[in-house]
């Protein structure tokens, strides 16, 4: 705690940082990760203090890539047995447009970008950005969090074939269908109340608290609001079939979104396999 | 006219990738790619002429090297202003045509289900082949059952026909031993190994669920 008081006011600026280094393309912010240990460099320059931080949020097992969402289909194997699958479908894209290191930025991550649009459609500095590089203009662009990033250079294809093969286990992320303003029992899985016998309540949230002790209602009550259209994550979906000649891969089960939604994948981060550690 | 006309796919294309012309470096590779994407049309070409005209002189090279599969149908080539014209054009075109292999069909991302589907069925008619089932045909199936020994044999009346690609399924109810029975089968599932329609009977509905609540001798069939 002493640590953090020290480095008190450096904190709040590598956090305001932090906040406007948010994605264009993320639906909704990662949360920011609070540093157990922050230390502070002085730079001779005398502006913004560079900040060291270590033991941060968590990283990606492996690079990973971004995909769209196509639609669904039965895929029946060669043994006879029939799998449902989720198509997905590649868009120009996956290029690598940005390496980040910790001697530059602080952390390490490979920021890739997808989905070629026409110039007109960016801002000047997102083209310079990718003009830095030699990219196509692309929309969207993520960063993919590693421990290690040897190997990646700006301008660098991804190949899906070389990221993923049949049978892997895969997280896959993108913005859930939006269910509009919700009530506790589709919200929450609440149970209804009786729908005869002289009840009055059917589907209502029933009692919020206790009495006189203590006199209030908790802080995350669970009560009707907004269900869906935010970021979620599947984990550990498993690759059915890559076919390189359509650029499309098919993943057992379902995805989140609509066909045409933006998706996130990358390799299964599974306890005691393959959780990088800090 | 005839530049137009013979490419009208290849200009047509350079107005969706970028309304501000050959200014900048990333424009005229952006179009080199966007010619991969972009599904090409013949309509609307007169209303493209006057951009059309200045796209082509600064990027005719970029431009053609890519379509050299277009090049087999030069069709409405009505111009004999232009013949010599079209002359250079073609000379110019067969050299790019020599050092670029033949490229592949575009593949749309909203096709892919499609073809993923057509694939499957085709790989499903290798096992059986599987004959057109309609609401109201009494069919025979023969399906595989779990332990691999005998072919079990089930005959009924189909009441529905669901169509979606690979998984399209019927349904068949059938009377067996006093009790009504019906069975959802895929109809390109490779435990399925005969499908055949015995005979028809005639119905004015696509769904025959009415049969559920008329007498059991309309579902009934004597196996031989």
């Amino acid at each position: 705690m002493g640590v953090v008081a020290i480095a008190s006011q450096g904190l709040s600026l590598a956090l305001g940082a932090r906040l406007l280094q948010r994605n264009r393309s993320n639906p909704t912010p990662t949360p920011l990760p609070l540093p157990s240990v922050v230390r502070l460099c002085s730079s001779r320059k005398g502006s913004a203090r560079r900040m060291e931080v270590l033991a941060m949020a968590s990283f990606e097992a492996g690079i990973g890539v971004m995909a769209t969402k196509l639609g669904m289909m039965t895929y029946i194997h060669p043994e006879g047995n029939v799998i449902p699958v989720t198509v997905v479908g590649f868009r120009e894209g996956n290029v690598v447009t940005q390496v980040k290191t910790s001697a530059t930025d602080g952390y390490d991550a490979v920021q890739v970008g997808y989905r070629r649009v026409r110039d007109i459609k960016l801002t000047k500095p997102e083209l310079g950005h990718l003009q830095k590089v030699g990219a196509i203009p692309m929309r969207h662009l993520q960063e993919f969090r590693l421990q290690s990033v040897d190997g990646f250079e700006p301008g660098q294809l991804l190949d899906i074939e070389e990221i993923f093969k049949e049978g892997d286990l895969v997280d896959v992320s993108g913005n859930s269908i939006g269910k509009g303003f919700q009530g506790g029992i589709k919200r929450h899985n609440f149970a209804r109340g009786p729908m005869t016998h002289g009840s009055k309540s059917h589907r209502q949230l029933g009692s919020i608290g206790a009495g006189t002790t203590p006199g209030r209602v908790y802080k995350g009550k669970k009560m009707p609001g907004r269900m869906g259209g935010v970021k979620t994550k599947i984990r550990k979906l498993s690759i059915v079939k890559i076919d390189t000649d359509l650029r499309a891969i098919l993943i057992k089960g379902a995805v989140p979104g609509k066909p045409g939604n933006l998706l996130r994948i990358t390799p299964a981060k599974i306890v005691g396999k393959n959780i990088p550690k800090n | 006219m005839a530049s137009s006309s013979l490419l009208p796919h290849s200009l047509l294309s350079l107005p969706t990738a970028s309304s501000r012309f050959p200014k900048s470096s990333l424009t005229i590779s952006s179009i080199s790619f966007s010619l991969n994407q972009v599904s090409i049309t013949r309509t609307g070409s007169v209303a493209f002429q006057p951009l059309v005209r200045r796209g082509r002189e600064s990027t005719f090279g970029i431009a053609r090297a890519g379509e050299t599969g277009e090049e087999e149908t030069p069709a409405e080539t009505g111009g004999d202003e232009s013949a010599t014209e079209t002359l250079e054009e073609e000379s110019s075109v067969a050299v790019a045509v020599e050092e670029k292999p033949p490229k592949k069909p575009i593949v749309k991302l909203n096709e892919i289900i499609g073809i993923l589907n057509k694939k499957a069925i085709e790989e499903a008619e290798t096992i059986k082949v599987v004959p057109d089932i309609k609401p109201g045909d009494i069919v025979e199936i023969k399906k595989e059952k779990a332990n691999r020994r005998r072919l079990a044999l089930y005959k009924g009346i189909v009441i529905s026909k669901s169509s979606s690609g690979v998984h399209t399924t019927i349904r068949i109810r059938y009377m067996t031993s006093g009790t009504a029975v019906e069975i959802v089968f895929p109809v390109y599932s490779p435990k399925i190994k005969e499908i055949k329609v015995v005979s028809h009977r005639d119905v004015r509905r696509a769904k025959l669920y009415y049969l559920r609540e008329k007498l059991p001798r309309f579902y009934t069939f004597k196996k031989k």
